[in-house]
């Protein structure tokens, strides 16, 4: 399977704290779902900038597909990418949600007769199609990121990174996102790569592939399967296990496999009978 | 603030929601600029039936527009107060002491209240069926002709209708920050001029420095989104010029001969 994105031998230093990844390299495969995990400042959102040319690195190479990233590369590097940020409310250009996901279509050209059935699709696939009149401040943070994505929907990517899109939202706004990302991905299978930068290890449970990065360094990169074992490890790193591989290290279960919250919850059971 | 009907968009469905929004905007300026030369009794109850055609037009209910009035209600009262004691001439209607009440006196202020009444409530209608990116793009395709000059047209629009958007954001931090800092201590109602101008501050620091953040962050993810240059993008809304909009120039040329026949008369 091809690469869609491969960073080799990156180098980039911040321009006032100094330097931060060092010969970094990392590559995510053709409708592979990555999660990036660290502590805050580890330098994940910074990966993310890079990729798409928001920040400018020194050395290395980062390739999109078959596209070397540069100043000439840039807006096609940009319309294979598409990225979610973290913040609902800074990220909504539009005065309502219609005109917010227009915004990526009428930089595109998109002709004006051509939008409205894209903005209707692209709504559709993330359930916000009955709001396309809403004003942004009249919704809430769940809904708000869920029209972001919609927003970089339209735009067809083949490639979403979603910085911490989860980050401010409320409970039950995270489920909603959460719950859409599976339905793309099942939707899209492997023509859609996804890259979800976050510190929520449930989070990064959904992901095929975990990659944890400190000050810069790629710690582990593997199964969430075998990651999640190793709990005293991600602890020193300033991240937690999740819920359900903590809860059974609490009760000192010995048990070599990884297991979700309701394989334990099934699993726990069997032992009561 | 929430009450605040000026400058607020109400959706609805009457005629005048369905016309350009050049189009509206050419007719509020040229009404407000014909009001400054009323000069009678007869050319203010025209400016009037013209106002009430439109107030149907827009098929919504006149307590809206009541409310559009109440918050500058005292302006009013004030401006008639100046008007009624200020105005001198003959003859005196009452007297006491050295204020007096004159016949031209309370002509002016009750032509000045017809017309601030007036302008208000144009330009209320004009904002209550207008969104406020539709006024943008109206006044970037009006201002189109500048762009001989090199004035960034597109840009200006773009940025009007992103500060457009961002001010009931902007409006909701205040508010948060307002509360943060009473919780704190801070009071802006009490003290000396001084002291109140000085407790502003504590309020104006956070608010420039996130209003900065979003703006960082909004760049990125307009650029992300391929944004280049204001210049050479399509539109979602097009603008169009239609058959109301036709029938809404004749009935402004109406009022326009109207009201001049009215004012040599």
């Amino acid at each position: 399977m091809t690469d869609a994105i491969t960073i080799k031998n990156l180098t980039y230093s911040y321009p006032e704290q100094g330097g931060l990844f060092q010969d970094f390299s990392l590559s995510v495969k053709e409708g592979e779902w990555l999660a990036i995990v660290g502590h805050n400042g580890s330098g994940k959102s910074t990966l993310a900038k890079l990729i798409l040319g928001l920040l400018d690195f020194e050395e290395g190479r980062i390739k999109v597909f078959d596209q070397v990233l540069s100043e000439q590369t840039l807006a096609a590097v940009r319309s294979t990418v598409g990225m979610v940020f973290q913040n609902p409310d800074n990220q909504f250009v539009g005065a309502t949600v219609a005109d917010d996901v227009a915004f990526g279509l009428e930089n595109r050209q998109i002709p004006s007769l051509e939008m409205p059935a894209k903005i209707e699709k692209a709504l559709k696939q993330v359930g916000m199609n009955a709001y396309a009149d809403r004003e942004p401040h009249t919704l809430s943070g769940g809904q708000k990121q869920r029209v972001a994505m919609a927003s970089v929907l339209a735009l067809e990517p083949k490639v979403i990174i979603l910085d911490e899109a989860t980050a401010m939202l409320d409970p039950e706004g995270k489920q909603a996102v959460l719950q859409n990302l599976k339905e793309l991905k099942a939707r899209y299978q492997d023509e859609l790569t996804l890259i979800m930068i976050t510190h929520d290890m449930e989070e990064a449970a959904m992901a095929d592939r975990v990659a944890v990065i400190d000050d810069g360094k790629l710690i582990f990169d593997e199964k969430p399967e075998t990651l999640f074992l190793k709990g005293e490890r991600l602890r020193e790193l300033g991240l937690t296990q999740p819920f359900a591989m903590a809860l059974r290290e609490q009760l000192g279960i010995q048990n070599p496999a990884y297991q979700t919250t309701q394989e334990l919850v099934a699993w726990l059971s069997t032992l009561k009978a | 603030m929430n009450n605040l009907v000026i400058g607020q968009f109400v959706p609805g469905d009457g005629l005048l929601y369905r016309l350009d929004p050049r189009t509206k905007i050419l007719m509020t300026i040229v009404y407000v600029f014909m009001l400054v030369f009323a000069n009678g009794w007869t050319t203010y109850l025209w400016s009037a039936a013209f106002l009430l055609l439109a107030l149907i037009l827009t098929k919504q209910g006149l307590g809206l527009y009541w409310r559009g009035i109440k918050p500058i209600l005292w302006l009013i009262l004030f401006t008639v107060v100046l008007q009624l004691l200020f105005s001198g001439g003959t003859p005196v209607l009452f007297a006491l002491g050295p204020v007096k009440v004159t016949a031209p006196g309370l002509m002016n202020a009750i032509y000045v209240v017809v017309r601030f009444v007036l302008i208000v409530l144009m330009s209320t209608i004009l904002t209550i069926t207008t969104p406020p990116t539709a006024i943008a793009s109206a006044i970037e395709s009006l201002l189109k002709p500048l762009k001989v000059l090199r004035v960034p047209v597109a840009e200006l629009a773009l940025m009007l209708s992103i500060a457009l958007r961002f001010v009931p954001l902007l409006m909701g931090e205040t508010d948060k920050i307002m509360k943060a800092q009473k919780s704190r201590g801070m009071s802006l109602s009490t003290g000396s001029l001084v002291k109140r101008a000085k407790a502003v501050i504590p309020l104006l620091v956070p608010l420039f420095v996130g209003a900065l953040q979003r703006a960082l962050d909004l760049a990125n993810a307009m650029e992300v989104r391929g944004f280049e240059s204001a210049e050479g993008r399509t539109r979602y809304r097009e603008l169009a010029y239609g058959r109301d909009d036709t029938l809404a120039f004749f009935a402004t040329l109406l009022f326009f001969l109207g009201f001049i026949w009215l004012s040599i008369l």
